[in-house]
C-alpha cells in the first residue's frame, strides 16, 4: 500500500525499508557510537496556508464529499446552524453544493480553528488522521522529523509535536518542495553546497559515510509515496 | 575524464561590456571594456598604501594580543599566514611573469584592456605580500623563514607550507601559467586561470578570508582584519577578472571555434585535480594545531563548498559532480589527519639547514 | 536608497543587518567627509562589494571578507556589508 507523504505512516514505512536495507546496515557501521548520530529533519514551508481541502488528492477528499452530499435537509440545517462564526461567514448561500463548496475551499491551516466537531464527525478516517497529524506536528507551517541513527539501524522515525530544545548530532533544514525533491533522487551534498538546504553537524562525519546518505536517499525513493500537496 | 554537461546551469549574455556610457572616451582603447572598469578601479581602490595603513590602525593592539595568546594559537596564526605568505609570493611571481603574457593572447578580444588591468592585478598582489610579510615580521617576531634560499621565489617555502602538501597547488600554478604563456593554447590558459583564479584566489584565498574574519571571535587582531579586507576587496577583481576570462574561452568554445574545444572539459579536469588543496590549507590552520581559535573545519568546508557552487555552477554555468568534488577534499583530509605535521615540518627544517650549509660554503659538502 | 546600492543583492553574500536609512545616512555623511557626491560614494561601496557590474544586480560576491558570508562572523567591523564596504573606503581615502 502507497502512504500518503507527508505523513507519519510514510515514515513509518520509510524506517521498516531503510532497516531492510543490507548496504545501509554495512555502510553505516560504527555511525553514532562515539557521538550522538540522531538527526533532525526540519521541513519548512509546507503549503498549508495555499492548498484547500479542495486541493487534496481526490481519494482522500472524494469519500468526505460524498457524506456531505447526500445529508438529508434537516441534517443539513443542523450542521449549518452548528458552524463555527469563520465557516458561518463564509457560507454563501443555501444548498448542499455551497455548503459541500464551503468546506472544500477551507484552507488546510484554518481548518482546527474553522471546522467544529459535529463538521469533523463526517470526515472520513484517513482524512481525519491526516488533518490531526497536520495540526499536531506542523507549527508555522514547519514539521520537526526526529531521526535516531546508530550503528547501522534507524531506531524511530518520529514527527515531534513539542521540537523546541531538542537537540541532536545533525540538523538538515529545507523547504518541502527540496525535500520532495530529495526523495526523488536529488543529491542532498549538492542541495547542502547550493544552499538549497542548510546543515547544522560535523560534515566531515557525515562526509566518511558518505555512501549510507546515499542510501538513505536512495531508500525514500524506492518508498512508494503519493504526495498530499 | 568528467562529462561535461551540455546543459548550462545560467545562460549569461554574450559579452559582458558594460551597458553604462562610459565617462571618457579613448581612441585605442575601449572604455566600455569591462576590463578598463577593473583597471579604473584598481587605480582608485587598488592603490591603498600599506604603510599608511600600518601607520593608520597601527601596530599595538595585535601585538599585545599576540603577547597574550597561548603558543598552540600562535602556532594556528602562524600557520594561517604562512599558507598566505607562500600563496602571495607565487601568485606575485607567477602574475609578472605569465599571466600578463596569457593575456596578449590571441583567443582574447580585449587584450589591450587586459593588459592594463594586470598591471594593477600584478601591483595588488605585490602588496598582498608586502602586507602579509611585514605583519609577520613586526607582529609575530623574527623568524627563520629561510629566505636567502632560492631568491627568485622570496626564499623556500615556509616549512608548513612544504609539510601539508599545499605547495603542490602552487608548483601546479607555476607550471601552468608558464605553459599557457608560453603555447597560447586556450585549452592552455583555461587550465591555468582555472587553478589560479578559481583554485587559489577563489577558493583557497577565500577560505582563509573566511578564518581571518572568524578569528576576530576569539582575538582582537584589528590591523590583520582591516589589511584582509583591502586583501580580499583586490581579490574580488581578480576573481572578477578570472571569471570573466574564463566566460569568453567558454563563449568561444560554444559558438563552435575549434581551438577552444575542450576549454571547459580542462576547467572541469583541474578544479577536480586541485580542489584537494582545500583539505591542505583548510587542515593547516585547523585540525592540524587542534584549532584553539575555534575556526572550525567542518564550517569551512560547508562554505567553501557554497563558494564551489557559485562559482563553478551559477557563474560559469558548468555542471559539476559535488560528489566527486567533496569526495576528493574529503579524502585529502583524512590523508592530513593521518600525518604527523611536526615531524614533517622538521623533517623540511633539516632539509633548509642543510641548504644553507652548502649555500654558505659554496658548495662543498661538510 | 537610490543609486547602484538600490537594487545590489547579495547571493551567498553577508546579511544586510542596517536599515536602509541608516546606510544612507552613513553614506551621506561620508560624501560630506570625503567631499565626493553621494552617487560617487554609493558607487564605489557597490563597486567594493561587488565588481561583478551584473545588470541583474545579484552578485555572488566575490569579495569574501567584506561582502561575503565570513563578514557574518566578523567581530571587528560593522556587521553591514554595505556599511563595512563604506567604511574600508573611508579608510581607503586616508591612507
Amino acid at each position: 500500500m502507497t502512504e500518503w507523504f507527508p505523513s507519519e505512516q510514510w515514515l513509518e514505512r520509510y524506517r521498516e525499508n531503510l532497516n531492510a536495507n543490507e548496504r545501509y546496515a554495512a555502510d553505516s557501521e560504527g555511525w553514532g557510537v562515539d557521538f550522538d548520530g540522531d538527526f533532525l529533519f526540519v521541513v519548512q514551508n509546507l503549503p498549508l496556508e495555499e492548498t484547500t481541502v479542495g486541493d487534496l488528492p481526490d481519494d482522500i477528499v472524494d469519500p468526505l464529499v460524498g457524506e456531505l452530499e447526500t445529508l438529508d435537509d434537516d441534517e443539513l440545517a443542523a450542521l449549518r446552524a452548528s458552524a463555527t462564526d469563520d465557516f458561518a461567514a463564509r457560507l454563501d448561500g443555501e444548498g448542499h453544493d455551497t455548503f459541500v463548496g464551503t468546506m472544500l475551499a477551507t484552507p488546510l491551516d484554518d481548518v482546527p480553528a474553522e471546522v467544529w466537531p459535529g463538521l469533523r464527525a463526517y470526515f472520513p478516517d484517513e482524512l481525519d488522521d491526516l488533518l490531526g497529524q497536520l495540526e499536531a506536528y506542523v507549527d508555522d507551517g514547519t514539521a520537526v522529523v526526529h531521526v535516531a541513527l546508530e550503528d547501522g539501524e534507524c531506531q524511530a522515525i518520529d514527527l515531534l509535536a513539542d521540537p523546541d530544545g531538542v537537540e541532536t548530532g545533525f540538523e538538515l533544514r529545507g523547504r518541502y518542495p527540496v525535500w520532495k525533491e530529495l526523495i526523488e533522487g536529488a543529491d542532498v551534498i549538492e542541495s547542502v553546497m547550493s544552499r538549497d538546504m542548510q546543515f547544522d553537524g560535523s560534515v566531515t562525519t557525515v562526509l566518511e559515510y558518505d555512501d549510507a546518505a546515499a542510501e538513505m536517499g536512495d531508500t525514500a525513493g524506492e518508498t512508494p509515496a503519493r504526495y498530499l500537496f | 575524464m568528467k562529462e561535461v554537461s551540455a546543459n548550462r546551469a545560467w545562460p549569461r549574455s554574450p559579452g559582458m561590456a558594460r551597458q553604462a556610457t562610459p565617462t571618457y572616451r579613448a581612441e585605442r582603447i575601449d572604455t566600455t571594456s569591462k576590463w578598463y572598469d577593473l583597471f579604473q578601479k584598481g587605480v582608485e581602490l587598488g592603490t591603498w598604501n600599506v604603510e599608511k595603513l600600518f601607520d593608520e590602525v597601527g601596530f599595538e593592539q595585535d601585538r599585545e594580543t599576540w603577547a597574550e595568546l597561548d603558543d598552540d594559537e600562535r602556532k594556528q596564526i602562524r600557520f594561517l599566514l604562512s599558507g598566505f605568505l607562500d600563496g602571495e609570493f607565487a601568485v606575485g611571481e607567477d602574475a609578472s611573469h605569465h599571466l600578463q603574457r596569457i593575456m596578449d593572447a590571441d583567443c582574447f578580444d580585449d587584450n589591450e584592456e587586459m593588459a592594463m588591468y594586470m598591471t594593477m592585478f600584478t601591483l595588488t598582489e605585490h602588496k598582498h605580500t608586502q602586507f602579509v610579510d611585514t605583519y609577520m615580521h613586526e607582529v609575530m617576531g623574527d623568524q627563520d623563514m629561510y629566505a636567502e634560499l632560492n631568491p627568485n621565489r622570496g626564499g623556500a617555502r615556509v616549512p608548513v607550507v612544504q609539510a601539508t602538501g599545499l605547495n603542490e597547488i602552487f608548483d601546479r600554478q607555476g607550471m601552468l601559467t608558464a605553459r599557457a604563456a608560453h603555447s597560447e593554447d586556450p585549452v592552455d590558459i583555461a587550465r591555468a586561470l582555472t587553478v589560479y583564479h578559481m583554485t587559489v584566489e577563489g577558493l583557497l584565498a577565500r577560505a582563509g578570508f573566511y578564518a581571518i574574519n572568524k578569528l576576530s571571535v576569539n582575538a582582537d587582531l584589528p590591523l590583520l582584519n582591516h589589511g584582509f579586507k583591502f586583501i580580499s576587496t583586490d581579490e574580488g577583481r581578480h576573481i572578477t577578472h578570472g571569471v570573466e576570462a574564463l566566460t569568453q574561452l567558454i563563449e568561444k568554445e560554444e559558438a563552435g571555434k575549434p581551438e577552444f574545444q575542450g576549454v571547459q572539459q580542462g576547467i572541469l579536469d583541474e578544479l577536480y585535480e586541485t580542489v584537494p588543496a582545500v583539505a591542505d590549507f583548510g587542515y593547516m590552520f585547523t585540525d592540524a594545531v587542534d584549532d584553539p581559535l575555534e575556526i572550525g573545519y567542518d564550517d569551512l568546508i560547508l562554505r567553501v563548498g557554497n563558494l564551489i557552487d557559485g562559482l563553478y555552477n551559477e557563474t560559469l554555468g558548468l555542471d559539476i559532480a559535488y560528489r566527486d568534488v567533496v569526495g576528493r577534499v574529503q579524502d585529502r583530509y583524512l590523508e592530513c589527519l593521518e600525518m604527523d605535521l611536526d615531524a614533517e615540518i622538521e623533517q623540511y627544517q633539516e632539509v633548509y639547514q642543510k641548504k644553507r650549509g652548502v649555500a654558505a660554503d659554496g658548495g662543498v659538502g661538510r | 536608497m537610490t543609486g547602484p546600492l538600490e537594487d545590489l543583492k547579495l547571493d551567498r553574500g553577508a546579511e544586510y543587518t542596517a536599515s536602509e536609512e541608516e546606510v544612507e545616512a552613513a553614506i551621506e555623511a561620508a560624501a560630506e567627509e570625503l567631499d565626493q557626491s553621494v552617487e560617487e560614494v554609493s558607487e564605489n561601496v557597490a563597486y567594493i562589494m561587488d565588481s561583478t557590474f551584473d545588470e541583474e544586480g545579484v552578485s555572488t560576491s566575490f569579495n569574501e571578507s567584506v561582502s561575503g558570508a565570513s563578514l557574518d562572523h566578523d567581530e571587528t567591523g560593522t556587521g553591514d556589508p554595505r556599511l563595512e564596504a563604506l567604511e574600508l573606503y573611508k579608510l581607503r581615502q586616508r591612507i
